[in-house]
This record gives C-alpha cells, sequence and structure tokens, in this order.
C-alpha cells in the first residue's frame, strides 16, 4: 500500500483540495484517483490533515493593542482641509515656475537691449554734439576748453584737415581779405586754435613782416567781441544739457527697468518654492 | 464608519480612526503572530510591533486588502524575531517544545460547557498542532497558517508572503504532508473523524 507519491502529485492533491487546478488538470487527476487506490487514500489524509487544522479555534488575544501617543509618537495630526489645498499648491507652484523661467528668459533677452541703450544715447548725444560742432566752427571762434575737451579727436581731426591752413592762407591773394575768412573756417577747439593762431601769427610776421597796426585792430576788436557768450553758445549748452538729461533719464529708466525684473523674478521664484515646499509636505503627511 | 473611510483618516494621523481598524484586525494579527511564534508573550511583543509600525507606515498603504497588508506586516515582524533568536538562541524559563511537556493552558482555551477531559483532549491536540506547526520551516508555516488556520485564499496569502501564486501551492503541499506526518505521532489525540487511515504509517 505503500506507493511513492511524488512531489508533484502531492501539490496536486493539495491544489484538488482548494479547488486551484485547471478544470483539464482536473479532469486528469481525478482519472488518476481512480485508477489508484493508494493516491486517492493519500488524498484522504492530507483532507482530513487540512480538515483538522482548519478546525482549530481563533485564539483570543489577551489584550487590546490599541495604540497611545506615547507608543506611536508625536505625529501631528493634520486637518482634512489642508490636504485639498494640495493641488491647488501643486497648481501655484507650477504656473510660478512658467512664470519664472519666461520672465528669466525676457530678462535675458531684455538685458541685451538694455546694454544697447546705453551707447545708442552716447551716440545720441554725439550726435547731438556733432550737429553742434558746425555751429561752433561758423559762429564761435573760441570755446571753453572743458567742452572743447569732450568732442571726439576724430572730428576734430576731421575738421583741421578739411579747413585751409595759414600756410595757403600766407600764399593767397590778400591777407586783409583773407583773415577774417581763416578765422571762421579755423576749428573751434582752442586746443587746436591756439597754436594755429600762434603759427598765423609767426608765419605772417615772418613772410609780411607784419600786419599793418589798422588790420591788427581789426583783426583783435573781432576778437574781442566774439569771445562774449552769444546765443548759439546758449543752444549749444542747452543742447547738450538736454543729451545730459536724456542720457540720464534712459539711465534711470532702464535702473528702474532692472529693478522691477529683479523683483518679479525674485517674488515668483519665492512663490515657487514655497508652494512646492508646502504641496510635497502635504503630500508626504497623507501619502509617505 | 467603513474601513477605507478609517484608513484614510488614520493615514491624516487621526489615532482613534486606527485604533479601530486595531481592534477590527487585532484577533487575526495576534493569531498570525502566536501560531508563527507558538508562544503568547512573544506573540503579543509581535502583534503590538506590527500595530505601531503598521501606523507610522499606513501612508504608503496603497489599497487592497488592509487585512492582507497587516498580516505581511505581522508576519514579517515574526520573521526577525525568529532570525534574531536564531542568532541569539536563548533558554525558556519554562521549558516548551517537545511533545509530552507541560504546556500551559491559556484562558481562552477553558471552554466552561465542555468536561474537564474534553477541554484536557483539546488543549492537548492545540498543543500538539502547534508543536507540528513550529517544526515547520518558517516559510512553509506562515503559508500552511494563513491558508489552513486563518482560512485565506491562494491569491490572498500570495499577496502576504509577496510571492507568486505557484509558490504558495509549492510550500502549502509541502507543509500539509509534513504537517500529516508530523500528526500522526499524535494519533492517539486525534478525533476519530481525523484518524489517518493508515496510522504509523507515512
Amino acid at each position: 500500500m505503500n506507493q511513492k507519491i511524488s512531489n508533484h502529485e502531492w501539490e496536486a492533491l493539495s491544489a484538488y483540495l482548494d479547488g486551484q487546478l485547471s478544470s483539464k488538470d482536473r479532469a486528469r487527476l481525478e482519472e488518476k484517483l481512480r485508477a489508484n487506490h493508494a493516491l486517492s487514500n493519500k488524498l484522504e489524509e492530507l483532507q482530513k490533515t487540512r480538515q483538522l487544522l482548519r478546525s482549530q479555534p481563533r485564539i483570543k488575544p489577551p489584550r487590546n493593542f490599541t495604540l497611545t501617543r506615547e507608543l506611536v509618537g508625536s505625529r501631528p495630526e493634520i486637518l482634512p482641509g489642508w490636504f485639498r489645498i494640495t493641488p491647488a499648491l501643486q497648481f501655484t507652484s507650477a504656473i510660478a515656475s512658467v512664470l519664472l523661467v519666461l520672465v528669466f528668459i525676457t530678462d535675458l533677452l531684455a538685458l541685451g537691449p538694455a546694454n544697447m541703450e546705453r551707447p545708442i544715447a552716447q551716440d545720441n548725444a554725439s550726435r547731438v554734439m556733432e550737429v553742434s560742432e558746425p555751429i561752433i566752427e561758423i559762429e564761435s571762434e573760441e570755446m571753453p576748453v572743458e567742452e572743447a575737451m569732450e568732442l571726439p579727436l576724430a572730428m576734430m581731426e576731421k575738421s583741421i584737415s578739411g579747413t585751409s591752413g595759414p600756410d595757403e592762407i600766407v600764399e593767397g591773394e590778400s591777407v586783409q581779405g583773407q583773415a577774417p575768412q581763416v578765422e571762421e573756417t579755423y576749428p573751434a577747439s582752442p586746443v587746436m586754435a591756439v597754436p594755429v593762431e600762434e603759427k598765423m601769427e609767426s608765419d605772417t610776421d615772418r613772410s609780411l613782416g607784419g600786419l599793418p597796426s589798422q588790420v591788427q585792430a581789426e583783426l583783435d576788436a573781432t576778437q574781442s567781441t566774439e569771445t562774449i557768450p552769444t546765443d548759439s553758445d546758449v543752444l549749444l549748452q542747452q543742447e547738450i544739457q538736454g543729451a545730459a538729461e536724456d542720457l540720464s533719464s534712459i539711465e534711470s529708466f532702464l535702473a528702474v527697468d532692472k529693478a522691477w525684473w529683479r523683483v518679479s523674478e525674485i517674488s515668483l521664484l519665492l512663490i515657487a518654492l514655497v508652494s512646492a515646499l508646502l504641496a510635497v509636505y502635504l503630500r508626504r503627511a497623507a501619502n509617505p | 464608519m467603513d474601513e477605507l473611510a478609517l484608513i484614510g483618516e488614520a493615514k491624516r494621523g487621526k489615532l482613534d480612526s486606527f485604533n479601530r481598524l486595531v481592534l477590527a484586525y487585532q484577533e487575526i494579527v495576534y493569531n498570525q503572530a502566536y501560531r508563527m511564534m507558538g508562544e503568547a508573550p512573544a506573540a503579543e511583543d509581535a502583534t503590538q510591533d506590527a500595530f505601531t509600525s503598521a501606523y507610522r507606515k499606513i501612508r504608503s498603504f496603497r489599497g487592497g486588502s488592509f487585512r492582507a497588508w497587516l498580516l505581511r506586516i505581522v508576519t514579517n515582524a515574526c520573521y526577525d524575531e525568529l532570525r534574531r533568536r536564531q542568532r541569539r538562541p536563548t533558554t525558556a524559563l519554562e521549558p516548551i517544545g517537545d511533545h509530552d511537556e507541560q504546556i500551559e493552558s491559556p484562558h481562552w482555551m477553558v471552554d466552561p460547557g465542555e468536561s474537564p477531559e474534553e477541554a484536557s483532549e483539546r488543549i492537548e491536540l492545540f498543543n500538539a498542532i502547534q508543536a507540528c506547526l513550529d517544526e515547520l520551516p518558517d516559510d512553509f508555516r506562515a503559508i500552511a497558517i494563513l491558508v489552513d488556520i486563518q482560512g485565506f485564499n491562494y491569491q490572498e496569502a500570495a499577496n502576504v508572503i509577496g510571492k507568486p501564486i505557484g509558490t504558495v501551492k509549492s510550500r502549502l503541499s509541502r507543509a500539509r504532508l509534513q504537517l500529516r506526518n508530523c500528526l500522526q505521532s499524535f494519533w492517539e489525540l486525534l478525533p476519530t473523524a481525523f484518524r489517518l487511515v493508515n496510522e504509523g504509517s507515512p
């Protein structure tokens, strides 16, 4: 009667008792059980063992296992209402993050033009000065040194090369007729004007042996009258002042603009961070 | 209040709600612990540890069978304690384990409606079954307790141990075979209906 039962057969018998065999396997096993009496005896033994185990009463716990705060430590209760705002916080964080990126990109792009504004403004100011320069050349012979120092060197050189020098004047037709014209076409800069005048005087003295006293007196009179500030000088100063004001207003505008960008970026960053951290905290509190 | 609502409140830190779940499941959890550990004090410790751990980890519960989730925690707690005992074996104050030893008779085993002889036979059978369970490997024992004592189906048992159903089938059949062989040594203790056909010859 002691027939060896393989592990596979024991497993099939056990699963058969629990109704865990497929219909095909069950039919095959039932066929075997009908043919093999020893196998059916093993099934009966296994069934009794199973029934014996299942007949065992439940053990009643000797005490309750309810928990206390002291036992589990302090885990603060979170009001249910707080959990409802978690999606709103996540949404806020996401929107703030997107806006932050947009503002940052815009700031980067805007900083380029902002940096470009400065040379443009300076260029405008120099253009204003260029425009006023012919006025200086024509109407003003003498200019304050401080203003003249601000003029671009290139413009001065251009002025010099574009006008006829004292040598040409000396070789010209009439010294008397040319002298005032020479004075008018000289560059406005006294830096250059002074040596040119000195040179002219020395040249004329050398070649002509000095101007007649009447002509010299007229020249002196002309120079003395032109050193008094004229309307054109005032206009020039106003234009320069206006250009400087324009420059300062642009700079102040850019400064305000930059501050606004910074405030926006920091605000959005704070909103994104705070809402994200709060959302993470609440989420972890709900589902760690 | 239904179980899902209690679980939701427990996740939000409401200890009272969790304690209501404890009261609902403490018997099944304690039974698993008792059958796994084989003694009441160790079962109490394992049960209390399991519920404490469950409360702390309840936010990781993603749905499904809460009963299976709890039994997984207590079974793992028993595995840990059994492994710790294997590493550091201790000597019991009162000898237990052999079949003919005196084993305590807990208060819950006393049924006022039965005679002393009946009570004695029932207690002896209980102890015999526990002795046979104790001889099983831990993995086999856990499955035998889940399916044949707690009455879980294969799928739920698989969820508890975190293994496929095939593993449950295999381990259960081997556990039943070993229990059958072990229980034959208690043949005289077994009720007539449960005595094996070929007693003494596994």
